[in-house]
């Protein structure tokens, strides 16, 4: 297997998890700023919560890529090993999306109640509130965006591995 | 951006003297190239938040320049990849001759990169 000794191999998960947490960083970007909404959506975010929330993107991420690989044989682009990464890559692009918002909602609960601007107005009543909101149906939308997101971004993984076959059949 | 760029010059240069250490080299250069990519984009929305409302247009100089930057690292990205996987499949004994050219192709594309972040930061 070539993921066992870090020495002579790179790990899959860490390659595929980082490539797709830079793709929708950058799909983002893209779609973004050339509508003029870039800066609006960023004046919102601190330069910490900014990078907060990639990194906690970057980890969640790294985790689900992780689980969808465990136990298969990817390189070998057997149909087999594919279908079974595309049901992977649905499923655990679902529960990235779940654990991105959950990240999403903590982060704003603790800047509200820590921040001095909005401190002396934080109630925890309305935090609660938010939560149950967004625990609900907020889930079912992360859930469905983040299998959609899974399935697009699995599909240019088995994208990437044809191409790097196809040089070496060229070679 | 040291890191990635630097690696990919020495990878580029081994993989043209098809040097034995190649595979060993090109396997520790994977694993950095992609936390070097990562912090970079990390970062870069870190100071993308530091503009905010004040960020300039697609329409101005800068905005094309930042665009350009935006594909480029895509671009960057999409090449990656296939050179990652690439490697995996050569440490484990597959073929190796695609790598000059991947790794050229990355150095070309870091040096277009490195230029456009130094003219959007003189503005």
């Amino acid at each position: 297997m070539v993921e066992r000794d870090s020495t002579t191999t790179i790990p899959l998960w860490w390659v595929l998890g980082t490539f797709h947490t830079v793709a929708l960083g950058l799909a983002l970007l893209l779609l973004a700023y050339p509508g003029g909404g870039l800066g609006s959506l960023l004046s919102s975010l601190s330069t910490v919560s900014g990078i907060a929330l990639f990194g906690a993107l970057w980890a969640t991420t790294l985790f689900c890529t992780r689980q969808a690989l465990a136990g298969l044989d990817w390189l070998s682009d057997d149909p087999r090993a594919m279908g079974t990464f595309f049901w992977r890559a649905l499923r655990w692009g679902a529960v990235n999306g779940m654990l991105f918002l959950a990240t999403l909602i903590a982060v704003q609960l603790v800047t509200a109640a820590t921040a001095p601007a909005t401190r002396a107005t934080f109630q925890l009543a309305s935090a609660l509130f938010v939560v149950l909101l967004y625990g609900s149906f907020g889930t079912v939308f992360a859930a469905a965006i983040g299998a959609v997101i899974g399935v697009t971004l699995g599909a240019l993984d088995i994208v990437a591995l044809r191409v790097a076959r196809s040089l070496t059949r060229a070679g | 951006m040291a890191a990635t760029f630097g690696g990919a010059i020495l990878v580029t240069w081994l993989a043209l003297r098809r040097d034995d250490h190649l595979v060993a080299l090109a396997v520790r250069y994977e694993q950095v190239f992609w936390a070097g990519v990562g912090i970079l984009v990390m970062t870069g929305v870190g100071n993308l938040g530091a503009f905010g409302l004040g960020l300039p247009a697609p329409s101005t100089t800068w905005g094309a320049n930042f665009t350009a930057k935006l594909l480029f690292v895509a671009a960057l990205v999409a090449l990656s990849l296939p050179r990652s996987i690439l490697v995996v499949r050569s440490a484990a004994g597959g073929d190796r001759r695609p790598l000059p050219f991947l790794y050229g192709a990355t150095v070309a594309i870091l040096a277009v990169i490195v230029a456009l972040a130094t003219l959007l930061a003189h503005g």
